[in-house]
């Protein structure tokens, strides 16, 4: 006997391909994403605006569309989520602050306006750290959003809603940002798939910036295909982001099912084993990971990279000197309105000099120029995890912001590399464990590729979290 | 009273220099915040060589 699916479980892929037979309307696919975050979302604080209306006549509008043999791509009909740092006309956008509670923005950020032209459907606005950064702060105007797994626990950030409205399968796609792992590290701790592109591959226009030369924007989705689906939407140049790469948009999802014979892959296990914080089990779960690859026809090879402490200097400095210039004015004269953490976080930027960023820019040119014309010269991609610990408690943090991060995600900010993040396994406690595949600019195909095949090969992301509904 | 490490006073006076007025709420965990990110920045000022100057190289890095 065959089960059918509940709605909520069908992956992009499978809602679209049962929206074109007919067997699915996306009114069903809405009505079912707002019951379900009517069930769940007050435990969570996953959305801190759901757009029910818009949500509804996008429907309706997909649907009358495919009715007439209308098919805008593979979102089309789809339910989504935008973290609310994304501009939506006529839709307040907070980036969780209460800076901007009465923001209402006049045109759509761009990715915004290809979701819509793609005929997505908007279903609302989700938490974040405030202005992308901090950490998760109850002295904000919204709660911050809680992990499905176990709502105790953080589920990353800044990205905070977006994984946690996935993992929860309130939505299957939600744009998050990912300036030293906002995307990645939600999909981390939430056990779900979260990609960040290439530098200048998704455009930021429209996205409240963070860091100037570190922002990227990308999906965090609950498969390695859905994220390829969504690149195809997002995608392309825009010359209203000045760093936009004016690159041909390729088939994301071209090498998807390929299996990984002929692939080399650097293994730079020192980077995080170093680190007296690694949690044995995260080092477990990436030599398994390891295994698994060369099983399934890669080579891995172990391999040293500069120390991590490096990438993390240089990003943070950058990060830290150009969001203090994006907020400074207001954190002279509105420092209250900041919560705690992100204050604190922000105007730490007023003790760097002009020299610490320029060093900071020398050794990035630096530290890109070896990942790419070295390493990445002579592998395919490199294997490395996510988080070195599983998803930290909320009571584990203080009054005051705290250690910068237990993520090893920044590298990949500075040197701009697509970088893929996935489940790949499970803490003693049940919550989930990550692992990253950094590929070479612009080739997130073969990023794609290789999540997809491993996968399949894992089927972690059939794991669901224990929820009421 | 404690007396403020030379770090501190550093900080301070950098925070002051920037034209930052603190709430006093918030200055200690600014304070240690601060002083974890400089403690960082010495690291970007390790030697290099040459040929790893970066002016003759672009970034990103485009096309392989």
């Amino acid at each position: 006997m065959t089960r059918v699916k509940p709605l909520h479980e069908l992956t992009i892929a499978e809602a679209g391909r049962a929206l074109r037979d007919g067997t699915v309307t996306s009114a069903a696919l809405a009505e079912h994403a707002l019951a379900r975050i009517d069930a769940l979302d007050g435990a969570l604080d996953a959305f801190v605006l759901v757009t029910r209306e818009r949500a509804l006549a996008d429907a309706a509008r997909a649907d009358a569309e495919l009715q007439r043999g209308i098919d805008r791509g593979p979102l089309h009909g789809i339910p989504y989520g935008l973290k609310d740092i994304y501009d939506t006309a006529g839709i307040r956008t907070t980036c969780h602050s209460r800076l901007r509670l009465d923001v209402v923005p006049e045109a759509d950020s761009e990715v915004a306006g290809r979701l819509a032209a793609g005929r997505g459907v908007l279903v609302g606005k989700l938490a974040t750290h405030e202005f992308a950064i901090g950490g998760p702060s109850f002295d904000l105007p919204f709660p911050p959003a809680r992990n499905p797994w176990n709502p105790e626990h953080m589920p990353g950030g800044s990205s905070s809603g977006s994984g946690a409205a996935v993992a929860a399968r309130m939505l299957r796609m939600a744009m998050g940002s990912d300036t030293g792992g906002s995307i990645r590290g939600p999909a981390c701790y939430c056990g779900i798939v979260g990609l960040k592109p290439t530098y200048g591959r998704v455009s930021r226009r429209g996205v409240f910036p963070l860091s100037y030369t570190l922002d990227h924007c990308g999906p965090l989705t609950r498969s390695v295909e859905d994220a390829a689906l969504t690149m195809q939407v997002i995608a392309g140049h825009d010359p209203g982001d000045p760093m936009s790469a004016a690159m041909p948009v390729p088939d994301f999802s071209a090498g998807l099912g390929q299996d990984l014979t002929g692939l080399t892959f650097g293994y730079p296990r020192g980077f995080f084993t170093e680190n007296p914080v690694a949690a044995p089990e995260v080092v477990a779960a990436l030599d398994a990971a390891a295994q698994t690859f060369a099983r399934l026809g890669a080579k891995v090879e172990q391999i040293e990279l500069p120390s991590y402490g490096l990438f993390e200097a240089c990003g943070r400095a950058i990060l830290i000197a150009e969001a203090y210039a994006i907020h400074e004015q207001d954190l002279k004269t509105r420092p209250l309105a900041y919560g705690r953490y992100t204050y604190q976080r922000l105007a730490a930027g007023a003790v760097l000099s002009a020299a610490d960023l320029v060093q900071a820019y020398r050794l990035r040119t630096e530290l890109a120029t070896m990942l790419n014309r070295q390493v990445l010269a002579q592998f395919d991609a490199i294997i490395t995890t996510t988080g070195i610990v599983e998803a930290p408690r909320f009571d584990a943090f203080g009054p005051d912001v705290g250690g910068w991060s237990a993520m090893m995600t920044i590298p990949f900010n500075v040197t701009g590399n697509p970088a893929l993040a996935l489940p790949a396994g499970f803490s003693a406690a049940g919550l989930p464990l990550g692992m990253q595949i950094v590929g070479r600019l612009f080739d997130e195909p073969t990023v794609l590729r290789i999540g997809a095949a491993y996968e399949a090969a894992t089927d972690w992301i059939a794991a669901t979290p224990d929820l009421a509904v | 009273m404690t007396e403020a490490s030379p770090l501190q006073r550093d900080i301070e006076a950098r925070l002051a220099a920037a034209g930052l007025p603190v709430p006093p709420d918030l200055l200690a965990g600014l304070a240690r915040e601060a002083g974890d990110l400089l403690r960082q920045t010495a690291l970007l000022r390790g030697p290099r060589s040459p040929a790893a100057e970066p002016f003759s190289a672009t970034w990103p890095v485009s096309g392989q």
